[in-house]
């Protein structure tokens, strides 16, 4: 498939898809809608082409270039968790923890 | 809908749709269309001549030589559907050889956007009137203008005009060489 890495981000979340998805979607049956009732009415079918070919330009100025209001929703990921070291560590610090305090806590008392 | 390039094509694949939606509803909006019109056809100094068929057998079969005048007005006919009209003027008549002859003697192109008020004066048949042997002479032929629509998205249709004319060949051959005016073959 082709898939070019273009020099700036062109993604757009998820909830931004949708919405460029269903708008599109609304303007080019809109103009094909206004087409077909001027070209019935001019007797003129190269109307209703001129209409629908309107439609996709205005749905792809709005939909295809990644504007800020698709992005408003970003997916929220996970905070990374370091795995190797954490899970060892989680054991080792549990346990280094308790008995230094003991020993110090220890220890003063019974130089007192 | 990730990148560029799959959003376009979303967008292109649901034009596509959209405009196949659209060209059925213009077939589904002249499906009951007729395409009816009125012209008027005269045949003017018909004459029936007896030669050698070259590009047919050889034999000596008739010949009608005849001028046309026709007088119609095609606009009514050019609807949001109509790409194009074939007029074709048809010549038909009963010989003993065959039930039903028809000859098209003269046609025409008439696209949206063209002059669709035609007239002709006494005009020289575009096709050679050939018989299938030799029964012209005394033959009552009627001669008819039909039309065929070529439209945008629907069925091709032809379509009799009405105002049809019908004449009478003289009974005799004109057999030397009078000055009558040769078919043209080409526009």
């Amino acid at each position: 498939m082709i898939d070019i890495e273009w020099p700036f981000a062109t993604h757009m979340d998820f909830r931004g898809q949708k919405m460029a998805e269903r708008l599109f979607q609304v303007i080019i049956v809109f103009f094909g809608l206004i087409g077909f009732i001027v070209g019935y009415m001019m007797q003129q079918f190269s109307m209703t082409i001129y209409s629908v070919l309107f439609g996709v330009l205005v749905s792809a100025f709005l939909t295809i270039p990644p504007w800020p209001i698709y992005r408003n929703n970003p997916v929220e990921w996970q905070k990374p968790v370091d795995a190797k070291k954490d899970s060892n560590g989680n054991k080792n610090n549990s346990s280094n923890k308790s008995t230094p305090k003991d020993t110090r806590k220890a220890k003063p008392k019974k130089d007192q | 809908m990730h990148s560029f390039l799959s959003r376009a094509n979303t967008l292109f694949a649901f034009t596509i749709t959209v405009l196949a939606v659209l060209t059925t509803g213009v077939f589904i909006s002249t499906f009951f269309e007729e395409y009816r019109g009125t012209v008027s056809i005269g045949a003017v100094r018909p004459i029936v001549k007896h030669m050698t068929d070259f590009s047919a057998n050889r034999k000596k079969n008739d010949l009608g030589v005849l001028q046309l005048t026709l007088d119609m007005d095609l606009n009514p006919l050019f609807d949001w559907n109509v790409k194009q009209l074939f007029l074709y003027l048809v010549a038909e008549y009963v010989t003993p050889a065959n039930t039903l002859n028809q000859v098209v003697l003269w046609d025409k192109i008439v696209r949206r956007g063209e002059e669709a008020r035609l007239t002709f004066h006494e005009i020289a048949t575009k096709y050679y009137f050939w018989d299938d042997g030799e029964h012209l002479r005394s033959n009552n032929v009627t001669l008819s203008l039909n039309w065929n629509i070529i439209s945008n998205a629907g069925r091709l249709m032809h379509v009799r005009a009405n105002g049809s004319t019908s004449f009478v060949f003289p009974d005799q051959y004109i057999t030397s060489r009078t000055a009558s005016p040769k078919p043209t073959g080409q526009q």
